[in-house]
């Protein structure tokens, strides 16, 4: 098959003609939309989700989630924030390390439990998210911390060559690319997908599942501190809802499934999960500029997941019958005994 | 210098168990040694000690000279031990040469270099003479090819001890003629090889040497061509089970045809015909893998019937879920007893009236005195060794287990006409064995026809009034006990079509 | 002597994983009473225990739901948000939209309903994972309340005011003017589901699906039957849940149950309902919450903010999850399995 052909039935190809398909009704509808300030925020939008993608993206891999993801970002913004705020004659670029610190140390927490107790990912993540939501609004008492370093705020406000795509969507850009290139080209990238998709044959390989993992935990944990210090800097403050009100973990998982990566562990695509991600933020900047009511936003977040991962069941359901191999059984209302990973 | 592997004084203890004691033998490079034992007789438990997933209580691994340690699976193939399992490890979603390659997937300048890693396969792949492409997902193939990749796994590692456990259970002839031309090639190498079976013909075929265990003790190291196969399955049961076999009080009084299933097909079997008359003790015979289960899941209602009929006691009937199949005198002992049979973390109670949660009722609430009452006739009639009804069936051993499920289906909540007893005595002790056996023929006798499905040839053909052969989906004939030898048998379960 | 009889239900209620908690309550309301006096309170008061047992009657609905559901294998984090639209739904029919109080009961509960029962067929006939799918369906619901929310101008109100004596009534009678009726409506609650599930066929068939769905398919019991009823029990539980609530603040709210997210899920767990099913019941999930509910009480008592019981329902959850993890290594090594 050649690869043009290959690259037309794949579901990068979708993802971008459903992409063009939405941009084209909008300018059918509303052709005032496509201005400068539009496309900046919605390149706005996706550095920062773009930059969570990949942590989340990648853990998906690896057969775990981080719920906490959007609670941490918050946490690290507002420690940036306060400490900012506190001793403004430092430079700032220290406390954004005291940022990524924090990344580190929320992401081994999460780690700790998930493959050090062997808890299940999704719900030890809930208890932490709402631990780090929690103290973010005891500290603050539910109110945001202005940033008032004018270099740090301008960072957001860098645009290419006076494109209206700023040079945070190109670090994220540039993210994805890296973070792709190590999920297909290296070692540790093949591992990471090989115990996702089946621990025990990794363990037999040689490879520490729970090890790898709790490595994708840590990246996950440094680079919602990443995507909250760029949050910070476009809106310069520090807020404790800032994310968890716009669901950025959720909207990176449904992005990951849109683009491949399977909600089991295993097979993964970081290229497509990106694509997903804008078809997302196009699809709802777009509802948003076409006048559309918040709740068909927010419903068509929710039913994306659920489209998503039927599709992708149905999808290889149908390769395997094809094959007339018995389809494995996916998932189920059993979800197993904890720690027995 | 000659290359060995030397296991001595191993012993290994599960709660209620042993699994092994004090096997110890000698397997020398380029020769082929056969590991040959009933189920439960610890062959299993030998090489998950060899592949350093369980540590044994006691006992010595020497390689070359070597004594050898393991704390994980991974430090006994960095020592040179492969094993493969029976059940496959493979990573479903990813390609056939990464799956080949995991764990050492060739880098060059620390990017994965996939030339090198198609060509790689594709040269291991040609070795075998499959025509698999290196890039396909595995769960995309064939289940035989899965078993194949699953094998050139070991076969890259290039290991010095290369153990099979069973390999041949899902390969068509093709692939097995592969394996065993890619088995002697690894002996012409000088490997030191174990391979499992159960298969005697294949033993003769491929072994050099044989080491007969039983029920966890070493009975025996014989060289292949110093023996024959009535020997071996004399040192493999011991003298005592023939005389279990002689001593079973039999039914002998049949009454009316009690099942009758007429050209039966689902996805897994075709065109299946049999019947079954009350009192009678039907074998299924057959290579794991050829149907017998699938046939009876249809039965049961527990798979979807695409053509042919049931008739149970002269009606048809169409059974749409197990509970149709129960309400009408039909029970399964399936197959899995841990996975499909029990709720292991419940109590014996639950366990025996599960299917008749009805029977047990004194609206609104369950009946409790009954279910008691139930409870202890099972435990008493089939001599279930627990102290009180309400210990949770995970505890138990897993003769102990069997007898929870059977006496499930045999309480007086039920009237159970047809009982299907799906490999009923895997992983169960002698003695047990011998005690099930007699349960069969004492509910043949009382009027009950049962089928009684087996993958131990001589269990099958001495217990069963009458013999079905199954192979690939199809009945291949059918013998009597009187007639019934396991030449005749394996003839009919491995008959090429 | 041996007559194979059964383990006293004394012993049973010790052996339980409940029994540790109800040594902890104990250990909290000492505490608490010792520390009270620190903060110019007083701790050990019925005032008190009444305040506690109210502030359990609502998320007490949640448990129920959450912990039938969780005994039979299945998981719902889209319960909250169910009861969140309720109240929203009550109050928007009764406010805006004139109906009897009655009717916008019933068209909030069919609505609780119908989520409880897209979730299980997401589950059972699409076969997702529960907690991926009922994380989804908590997004849909989100977007319903916000549907609902939205009035005539197009403008989505956060919060819903409307003036119905019956129904303020609801959450807020007093039985003698001291003991809320609340409260004996959800000590009815869970002794109704704990007979239900202990005394029953029914409840005895969720056990076992929990335990092992497909050896309880292979005896004949329907187990997407009783999914179906377990996912829209839980949803409808959360309904009740947000009437209730709704009722005693006499406003529907965008974010009510904000706080009490996860607290029926983190009872069921601490009340020895473990993951994968099969375990724990009723008594259980009642102990679990009301530690819980203890706990953030003493600590109001004490002083603290209701942000640190925030941050603190978090922390329960890991901890109960931890508990359950090891209490079941423990009891898988004890028999070696």
């Amino acid at each position: 098959m050649s690869r043009f052909r290959k690259f037309t039935q794949s579901k990068s190809f979708l993802l971008i003609v459903l992409t063009l398909i939405i941009l084209a009704i909008v300018f059918i509808v509303e052709p005032g939309a496509y201005n400068r300030g539009n496309a900046a925020q919605l390149m706005a939008t996706l550095s920062y989700t773009g930059v969570m993608l990949c942590g989340i993206a990648m853990l998906l891999m690896s057969g775990g989630f981080d719920f906490s993801t959007s609670a941490q970002a918050s946490v690290a913004m507002l420690i940036f924030a306060e400490l900012v705020r506190r001793f403004p004659s430092v430079p700032f670029p220290i406390f954004m390390l005291c940022a990524l610190v924090f990344g580190v140390i929320s992401g081994s927490i999460n780690a700790f439990f998930a493959d050090g107790l062997g808890l299940m990912p999704f719900i030890c993540t809930i208890g932490m998210s709402s631990v780090w939501s929690g103290l973010a609004a005891l500290y603050t008492r539910g109110s945001t911390i202005p940033i008032r370093n004018a270099t740090f705020n301008s960072i957001a406000a860098q645009y290419v060559f006076g494109t209206p795509i700023p040079w945070t969507f190109v670090f994220a850009l540039v993210l994805v690319l890296i973070y792709s290139g190590v999920v297909k080209y290296t070692r540790f990238g093949r591992s990471i997908l090989m115990s996702g998709g089946n621990p025990t044959a990794a363990r037999l390989a040689g490879l520490n599942p729970r090890k790898i993992q709790a490595m994708l935990f840590i990246n996950n944990g440094v680079l919602a501190a990443v995507a909250g210090l760029i949050w910070a800097s476009q809106q310069k403050m520090g807020s404790p809802t800032g994310f968890s009100t716009a669901g950025a973990d959720m909207t990176c998982l449904t992005a990951s499934i849109l683009g491949g990566v399977s909600f089991m562990g295993g097979a993964g695509a970081l290229g497509g999960a990106f694509l997903g991600i804008i078809l997302i933020q196009v699809l709802a900047y777009s509802l948003q500029v076409m006048g559309l009511p918040n709740w068909v936003i927010t419903l068509i977040n929710g039913s994306l997941l659920v489209i998503a991962i039927s599709i992708d069941t149905f999808n290889v359901r149908r390769r395997m019958k094809k094959l007339g191999l018995k389809t494995a059984s996916m998932g189920g209302p059993r979800m197993g005994m904890p720690g027995m990973r | 210098m000659e290359q060995y592997l030397e296991l001595s004084g191993i012993s290994k203890a599960f709660p209620g168990v042993q699994a092994l004691k004090d096997v110890g033998f000698r397997a020398t490079g380029g020769k082929v040694l056969a590991l040959l034992g009933e189920n439960g007789a610890g062959k299993s438990t030998l090489l998950k000690i060899l592949s350093g997933d369980i540590k044994p209580d006691e006992g010595k691994i020497v390689l070359n000279g070597r004594e050898l340690s393991f704390r994980s699976p991974h430090d006994a193939l960095k020592s040179g031990i492969s094993v493969i399992y029976q059940e496959r490890q493979l990573m479903s979603a990813m390609s056939v040469m990464e799956n080949i390659f995991a764990g050492d997937i060739p880098v060059k300048n620390g990017i994965v270099d996939y030339k090198t890693l198609k060509r790689e396969t594709k040269k291991i792949i040609d070795q075998f003479g499959l025509p698999i492409d290196p890039e396909t997902p595995v769960m995309f193939l064939s289940i035989a090819h899965q078993q194949m990749v699953e094998i050139m796994k070991a076969y890259r590692r290039d290991s010095l001890v290369i153990a099979f456990d069973e390999p041949t259970a899902p390969l068509t002839d093709t692939e097995i003629e592969i394996l065993f031309n890619l088995i002697r090639r690894l002996k012409e190498q000088g490997k030191i090889i174990l391979y499992v079976s159960h298969r005697l013909k294949e033993i003769f075929e491929v072994t050099d040497e044989i080491v007969v265990l039983k029920d966890g003790r070493f009975v025996t190291h014989v060289n292949t061509a110093e023996t024959n196969e009535q020997d071996l399955i004399k040192y493999m049961v011991g003298r005592d089970i023939g005389d279990t076999y002689a001593n079973l009080s039999r039914n002998d009084k049949y009454g009316d045809v009690l099942l009758e299933v007429n050209n039966l097909t689902t996805y897994a079997v075709h065109d299946v015909s049999f019947s079954l008359r009350k009192g009678e003790v039907l074998g299924f015979a057959g290579l794991v893998g050829a149907g017998r289960t699938e046939v009876m899941r249809a039965i049961f209602g527990a798979d979807p019937i695409i053509s042919g009929e049931i008739k149970l006691e002269g009606k048809k009937v169409e059974f749409k879920t197990p509970k149709d199949a129960i309400d009408a005198g039909i029970a399964l002992c399936p197959e899995d007893r841990k996975e499909q049979g029990l709720v292991l973390w419940r109590s014996i109670e639950d366990n025996i009236i599960m299917p008749f949660l009805d029977k047990v009722r004194k609206w609104p609430f369950l009946d409790f005195k009954k279910s008691e009452r139930v409870t202890i006739e099972a435990i008493k009639k089939y001599d279930i060794k627990t102290p009180t009804i309400d210990k949770i069936v995970v505890e138990l051993s897993g003769g102990n287990q069997q007898k929870v499920i059977l006496g499930r289906w045999t309480s007086s909540l039920v009237n159970t006409k047809l009982l299907i007893l799906d490999e009923p005595t895997k992983g169960i002790d002698v003695g047990t064995k011998a005690e099930i056996y007699q349960m069969v023929c004492d509910l043949a006798k009382e009027g009950l026809g049962v089928i009684f499905i087996s993958s131990e040839l001589t269990e099958v053909i001495n217990v069963a009034d009458r013999i079905i052969v199954m192979k690939d989906g199809t009945i291949t004939g059918e013998v009597l006990r009187e007639e019934a030898t396991e030449e005749k048998v394996l003839a009919l379960a491995m008959a090429s079509n | 002597m041996d007559n194979f009889t059964r383990i006293s239900t004394f012993k049973k209620a010790i052996r339980s994983k409940a029994f540790p908690l109800l040594i902890l309550f104990v250990i909290m309301i000492v505490l608490f009473t010792a520390l009270a006096p620190l903060n110019d309170a007083n701790f050990l008061t019925t005032r008190t225990f009444i305040s506690i047992l109210r502030d359990l009657s609502v998320p007490g609905f949640l448990a129920i739901g959450a912990g039938c559901l969780m005994v039979s294998g299945g998981i719902d984090l889209s319960q909250a948000t169910v009861a969140a639209m309720t109240g929203v739904t009550i109050a928007v029919s009764v406010g805006w939209w004139n109906l009897p109080w009655y009717a916008a009961v019933i068209i909030a509960l069919l609505i609780a309903l119908c989520i409880g029962l897209v979730n299980a067929i997401l589950v059972n006939e699409l076969n997702m994972m529960p907690f991926i799918a009922t994380m989804a369906m908590s997004t849909v619901t989100r977007a319903v309340m916000m549907l609902i929310a939205t009035d005539q101008t197009g403008q989505m109100q956060g919060s819903i005011n409307y003036n119905n004596p019956t129904l303020t009534l609801i959450g807020n009678y007093e039985i003698g003017g001291f003991l809320p009726a609340t409260i004996i409506a959800m000590i009815i609650a869970f002794i109704f589901y704990g007979l239900l599930l202990s005394k029953t066929k029914f409840g005895r068939s969720v056990y076992l699906i929990g335990g092992n769905p497909m050896a309880a398919r292979l005896a004949g019991i329907n187990s997407k039957k009783t999914s179906y009823i377990l996912f829209m029990n839980c949803s409808l539980m959360g309904g009740l849940a947000g009437l209730i609530y709704t009722s005693r603040v006499k406003q529907g709210s965008l974010s009510a149950m904000a706080t009490d997210q996860f607290t029926g899920l983190t009872a069921a767990i601490l009340g020895g309902i473990s993951f994968g099913g099969g375990s724990g019941g009723m008594g259980g999930a009642f102990i679990g919450l009301l530690v819980i509910k203890t706990f953030n009480k003493g600590m109001t008592i004490i002083g603290a903010s209701s942000y640190v019981t925030n941050v603190l329902s978090g922390a329960l959850l890991l901890a109960a999850l931890s508990f359950d993890y090891y209490s079941q290594r423990r009891q898988r090594k004890r028999i070696g399995a």
